[in-house]
């Protein structure tokens, strides 16, 4: 390639014989970017405690959707440890209508999102909508 | 080298300097040989992605915009890897691209013909699907075409003539080998849901631990790289310091951001704070670490 032939002192395997200034550079701009991944974990690490996940759930949107609607819900998780298997629960506050959805993880400080089907239009009715549960990954 | 341009007339991409050296094998024979071996290193290299379902729907259901892009990427690696270590030995830049486009043609079809078999691919399926699908195992194998030359030798005048090619590579040739090996080895397990869940079950320390260790690990194999008479190896500086920051942090950074790239490129830490993303890359970047360090001593 062709940025070899830019350094004058080579060595017989047609290399320069002392490190040019670039590789340092390159190693410092390397340097920088492992310091910083590796730094910001170790921050996280020594400032935030292990809480369990803080996991809400927020209405999307509430469309008709075939025969009937389609509830859409975002996931929060603003606990620090990841969630799996998160059970989410849309209730009719009339009881007359249940449904579920599982989310495979919601990583922590992250959101997910999901929908429910309802035959009914929870518009009309008063909708609720909770985390049932959650398992450790 | 003056031979190889006199090839220039031999059908495009399987031209080969040995032709000479070996006149009694035909011309005919040779490319069918290196056809034979190209495509033997597609499927050796892409067999386990070929059975990984992440990858199908992956394939099916990830960003067209991605894939495209990563695709597009394949081209300039495959460019540099044939430059450094092709399927056959190479005249110009503008053997390489025909090289690159012939073995990306082989994993192409090597990957309809495995995924067809699987029945992965079926032909009620839409055009979308089936493309997708086939495009991203495609990269994989193609990398695995023009792997073929160097892991799957016929024989030893072959062998010395790689070598020779090898000893071209300057620094950010070896820098380009590594992101070479990176995306190589880290692909293999990258669209698996593992490198998720493995995150998820690591706390920070486990997380900063991994980093130290695919750090040593990393410098160990630059080590038994610098100091194991590898010609391509040779710098002029050795000492540890110049060394560990030269190829080992600067590897390390290198695959760091490959890992970054192809996770985002999979979808897998789309919406995810930082923090997770940062862990989740240096998960990956343990495979990626071994790939990128290893391929100095194989390629």
């Amino acid at each position: 390639m062709a940025e070899e032939k830019s350094e004058n002192q080579k060595d017989n395997q047609g290399r320069p014989k002392v490190t040019p200034v670039w590789e340092w550079i390159i190693a410092a701009v390397g340097l920088i970017l492992v310091v910083v991944a590796i730094g910001t974990t170790v921050y996280r690490a020594m400032t935030e405690e292990s809480t369990p996940p803080k996991l809400e759930v927020v209405i999307d949107s509430i469309s008709p959707n075939g025969d009937g609607y389609l509830v859409r819900f975002t996931v929060k998780n603003t606990g620090n440890q990841t969630a799996a298997a998160v059970a989410v629960e849309g209730k009719l506050k009339d009881e007359s209508e249940t449904g579920t959805a599982t989310l495979t993880y919601v990583p922590s400080n992250s959101e997910r999102r999901g929908g429910i089907f309802f035959t009914k239009n929870p518009q009309q009715f008063d909708l609720q909508i909770r985390v049932t549960g959650y398992e450790e990954p | 080298m003056g031979e190889i341009i006199n090839e220039r007339e031999l059908p495009p991409s399987f031209m080969n300097s040995k032709a000479k050296a070996e006149p009694e094998r035909s011309e005919t024979k040779q490319f069918f040989i290196h056809l034979a071996r190209a495509f033997g290193g597609a499927i050796l290299f892409s067999f386990p992605l070929l059975m990984t379902m992440e990858m199908w729907q992956l394939g099916a259901y990830m960003n067209g915009l991605r894939l495209a892009l990563f695709t597009l990427l394949t081209v300039p690696l495959l460019v540099g890897l044939s430059y450094y270590d092709g399927f056959e030995a190479t005249s110009g830049v503008l053997d390489d691209i025909v090289d690159t486009f012939v073995a990306y043609a082989i994993g192409f079809t090597s990957s309809i013909v495995m995924l067809f078999l699987f029945g992965v691919i079926k032909p009620e399926m839409s055009a979308d699907e089936i493309i997708g699908k086939i495009s991203l195992q495609s990269v994989i194998a193609s990398f695995g075409a023009m792997f073929a030359q160097s892991l799957l030798l016929g024989d030893d005048q072959e062998k010395e003539e790689s070598e020779n090619r090898q000893r071209s590579a300057s620094y950010f040739g070896e820098l380009f080998l590594m992101a070479v090996g990176a995306v190589f080895l880290s692909m293999s397990v990258a669209p698996t849901e593992e490198m998720n869940l493995i995150s998820y079950q690591m706390t920070d320390w486990h997380t900063i631990a991994l980093a130290v260790v695919t750090l040593l690990l990393m410098h160990a194999f630059v080590y038994a790289v610098e100091f194991s008479g590898h010609e391509k190896a040779i710098s002029p500086d050795k000492s540890f310091l110049s060394v560990f920051l030269r190829f080992t942090v600067v590897g390390y950074a290198i695959v760091l951001l490959i890992s970054f790239y192809i996770l985002w490129t999979f979808g897998s830490i789309d919406d995810m704070a930082f923090a997770e993303k940062l862990k989740t890359t240096i998960v990956l970047g343990f495979p990626a670490a071994i790939g990128a360090s290893a391929s100095r001593l194989i390629l």
